[in-house]
């Protein structure tokens, strides 16, 4: 824990909680509304009595004064299961501190933060396809699984996040609140998947993690570029002019990621490996409504 | 294509280190990326000074490994031959006669023009084995068949053109038989100046022309029917297309005579020239014409009458009787302790030994066995008893004087041919192997040193005791004629003109290796030998023969030439390319 995140950070952390957008389907009770009603103390509204109800949430007031009998309803409050699909490619690897090393370090806090929240917090690391997880629960004992297994991370292979999100969905049945941790640096593999998943009904927080030199690179000269997950490799003489074009071509590229996940309603965090975990979280993340 | 020096490709290895070079040089920066895709596409920056760089190296990399490839190949000295390049045997008959060294309108003898030629067949058949001939008087194989070529270039730059007479085609065709055996597929080219009739089918010629000629054909000296002189005849000829002009020049080493000559062309002209009071034996007939072969320009003739008598003397010398033996003819004295043979031995004054063997010349002295002499006394009266003994032709004695005169004691079988008294004055005899001639008085003691017919007296002496040996012959001999010495009498020395001494064989054979006059000494005498460039060799060939040699000569070519000079010259001028390009591209670079 003390390689991924320290006790002055999750007190900031304590007084964050995730807001969910609708009202969730689950077995379980927790914090979070449902569309079923409840016996929370929250009332919901009132309705026919029908055969069976409990006698108890009879308003007998309104019995009396409209000569109906309504009963009353409460909101049923169920936890919420956060996912944390935390991207694990080669392509994470790179950067100063590396990128993988930022995801985890986000991925621990979400985990801690629905951890303390009582949410069931899984652990899904990926590469192309969907590595050993730890899957959703409560408690203590939940953070010290998923730190466990951050700490045993290593960014190797190459991304798949359409096919990574389909197993995700063939894996998990409950729909919940998946943070998507990478750094989309892939061709348009993301779609299909993502569309899969919020049609199944889950909540996608985007975090692209990316390293400052990755927006705007240092390179000149004669150079051999090679893409760590292909191993494809590219001759380039790169000058101002070429910089300026990767510029506005990586420009371009987010543009139409954040265009595309601003369609789908689904919060896209920038999340610089420069820029601190506390603030993203305070400051971006709450900015994005999904924490409050 | 062959290769001269194939071992000169190994330098392509070098090849690798240029790219190694070049690589080292050149390689890229690498960097690891997430999404190559970002960059694909992208333009290449032109304005960067390390894209100029590399566009220069990928072409300036070629065109090394092209000069490195290039300048190896030339190295290796590669040839191109045609199919008919190689022969299983190819044999230069190289015609080392006399006739050619006549000088050709190039400036080069005939025979250097020939060599040349040879040189040139070597290198268009490099790598078929060869053989050279020597055809002349004396033809001989240089070297059998061998694909060592520089062996036989140094045969050719070591052998000179002789003096020889033209060789016999016979011994030619012999000898082609010798160096390729049966084989029908060997190509023999015979280098001559005139057509050479070898009965053989594969035989090429190329006829080596030029040069024109004015020659001394034939040289001769005649002594006077009074002994007093020469008559000596030549004969010139013209061979060339022009007027000669020229002196003719006949020399008997110490007098000479002259005579201006103007020849027509073709003309032959022979001539007499009268020779007074030359003794000779050695003469020679020159011009000196503006022509190309100066072999024939000068002739020898030695004259017979050269022959030399040996006399050795015992007893005191006496310098009128000497010099009235000198005057007879030319003579050598010897002393008596002088080891050799005699012609004459002549005694003044002493007793001679009993063993003296050939004629003897006694003079006031004795000899054992034979004549004895008592005390001089007065002289009776003088009297000729055989005035017709050849002894006294021409001589008349009736003016001989004497004071003293010893008493003789003389074999009865002798002639007395003057008696002084009853002793014998002039006695001559002949015993079974020698004569012997008696002057009896002590000539100090007469008149006779005096008297004008003392030295015809002593010549008569001398005719009878030394008659003029045969005349050798020949006397003269062509350059390269085997001439046997052994009719001169037993030899013991050969000088040539220069004062060397040549070397005989065992059977006493000399070959004449050039023209002049040569001196052989023998017991029988010193003899002058002339020797001239045989006749043959003045006579051009015809022009007509020369042409159409020349055009089979032409027909005989083969096509073949050697590649690396082309190479060579297309690795400089990449070389050049190269570093104009370099300089180009840096001079342009600090521009920017």
């Amino acid at each position: 824990m003390d390689n991924l995140i320290d006790e002055g950070f999750l007190r900031h952390l304590a007084r964050l909680r995730f807001i969910t957008k609708g009202r969730r389907a689950s077995r379980l009770s927790g914090g979070h509304p449902s569309p079923r009603a409840g016996v929370s103390l929250e009332f919901a509204e009132y309705r026919e009595y029908t055969p069976g109800d409990d006698f108890r949430y009879v308003d007998w007031n309104i019995v009396g004064r409209l000569d109906r009998v309504l009963v009353k309803t409460f909101v049923h409050e169920v936890d919420l299961p956060i996912y944390l699909l935390v991207d694990l490619s080669a392509s994470m690897h790179l950067g100063d501190p590396p990128k993988v090393r930022y995801a985890a370090r986000l991925a621990a806090a979400l985990a801690y933060l629905g951890l303390r929240n009582l949410d069931r917090v899984g652990l899904y690391p990926f590469t192309d396809h969907l590595l050993p997880s730890v899957s959703p629960r409560h408690g203590t004992q939940q953070m010290s699984r998923i730190l466990r297994a951050l700490g045993d991370v290593s960014a190797a292979g190459t991304t798949s996040l359409d096919r990574v999100l389909g197993e995700f969905a063939q894996r998990t049945r409950e729909t919940g609140l998946l943070f998507l941790i990478s750094d989309f640096l892939v061709q348009g593999e993301y779609k299909e998947g993502i569309e899969r998943l919020g049609y199944r009904g889950d909540e996608i927080v985007a975090i692209q993690v990316i390293d400052p030199s990755e927006m705007s690179p240092t390179i000149s000269g004669d150079s051999r570029l090679t893409d760590v997950e292909t191993g494809e490799r590219l001759d380039l003489t790169i000058g101002e002019r070429t910089l300026s074009q990767y510029r506005r071509r990586f420009e371009g590229y987010m543009s139409s990621l954040r265009s595309y996940l601003a369609s789908q309603r689904i919060p896209y965090i920038l999340a610089p490996t420069n820029l601190g975990i506390e603030e993203l979280i305070h400051v971006r993340l709450r900015a994005q409504g999904v924490v409050q | 294509m062959t290769l001269q020096a194939p071992v000169a490709l190994s330098l392509l290895a070098l090849t690798g280190g240029i790219v190694f070079l070049y690589f080292l040089r050149a390689h890229n920066r690498s960097y690891d990326v997430s999404a190559l895709f970002l960059w694909e596409g992208l333009a290449n920056n032109p304005q960067t000074r390390a894209a100029r760089i590399r566009k220069r190296i990928d072409l300036l990399l070629i065109l090394q490994i092209a000069i490195l490839a290039l300048a190896s190949l030339a190295l290796a000295q590669p040839q191109w031959l045609t199919t008919a390049a190689r022969v299983p045997g190819l044999v230069i008959v190289i015609d080392a006669s006399a006739s050619m060294r006549t000088i050709t309108p190039s400036g080069a003898s005939r025979y250097e023009v020939a060599r040349a030629r040879a040189d040139d067949l070597l290198d268009r058949y490099p790598t078929s084995p060869a053989a050279i001939i020597q055809y002349c008087a004396h033809s001989r194989v240089l070297s059998q068949l061998t694909v060592d070529h520089d062996r036989l270039r140094r045969l050719l730059t070591t052998e000179h053109v002789t003096w020889y007479a033209d060789g016999d085609e016979e011994t030619l065709a012999a000898l082609i038989g010798s160096v390729v055996g049966s084989s029908d597929q060997a190509k023999v080219i015979v280098l001559s100046d005139h057509s050479v009739d070898v009965p053989i089918p594969m035989v090429d010629e190329e006829l080596i022309d030029g040069g024109q000629n004015v020659a001394i054909t034939s040289f001769s000296v005649r002594e006077d029917e009074d002994t007093q002189g020469v008559a000596a005849f030549v004969r010139l000829r013209n061979f060339t297309d022009r007027y000669v002009d020229t002196t003719l020049r006949v020399s008997d080493k110490i007098q000479e005579v002259s005579l201006p000559v103007l020849l027509a062309p073709g003309q032959e002209q022979a001539y007499v020239l009268p020779f007074s009071g030359s003794l000779g034996p050695e003469f020679s007939a020159s011009i000196m014409p503006d022509d190309d072969f100066d072999g024939d320009n000068t002739r020898y003739f030695a004259l017979p009458r050269s022959i030399e008598r040996r006399v050795r003397w015992i007893g005191e010398r006496n310098r009128y009787l000497e010099a009235a033996i000198r005057a007879s003819g030319p003579i050598t004295i010897l002393d008596e302790d002088t080891a050799g043979p005699a012609d004459l031995t002549v005694v003044y004054n002493v007793a001679a030994p009993g063993d003296v063997s050939g004629n003897i010349l006694l003079v006031h002295a004795s000899i054992s066995d034979a004549i004895s002499l008592g005390e001089d006394e007065e002289p009776g009266a003088l009297q000729v008893t055989l005035p017709d003994d050849p002894l006294l032709a021409g001589v008349d004695p009736s003016d001989f004087r004497v004071a003293l005169i010893p008493e003789v004691t003389a074999d009865p079988a002798g002639k007395t041919i003057i008696r002084s008294g009853e002793s014998p004055l002039l006695y001559r005899l002949k015993e079974e192997n020698r004569s012997i001639v008696l002057i009896a008085p002590d000539i100090m003691h007469t008149n006779l040193p005096l008297t004008i017919d003392f030295p015809v007296l002593v010549r008569n002496i001398l005719a009878l005791l030394t008659p003029r040996p045969t005349p050798p012959s020949p006397l003269w001999a062509n350059v390269g004629e085997p001439l046997s010495l052994q009719g001169y009498g037993s030899p013991t020395s050969l000088t040539a003109p220069d004062g060397k001494t040549i070397s005989t064989d065992v059977a006493h054979t000399f070959i004449p290796q050039s023209p002049d006059i040569y001196t052989l000494t023998t017991d029988q005498g010193t003899f002058p030998l002339a020797v001239n460039v045989p006749l043959a060799e003045s006579i051009p060939a015809a022009s007509e023969e020369a042409e159409s040699l020349a055009g089979r000569a032409l027909n005989a070519e083969v096509t073949m030439a050697p590649l690396w000079p082309q190479v060579a010259l297309a690795a400089l001028v990449l070389f050049i390319l190269e570093a104009a390009l370099y300089h180009g591209w840096r001079l342009a670079g600090r521009k920017k």
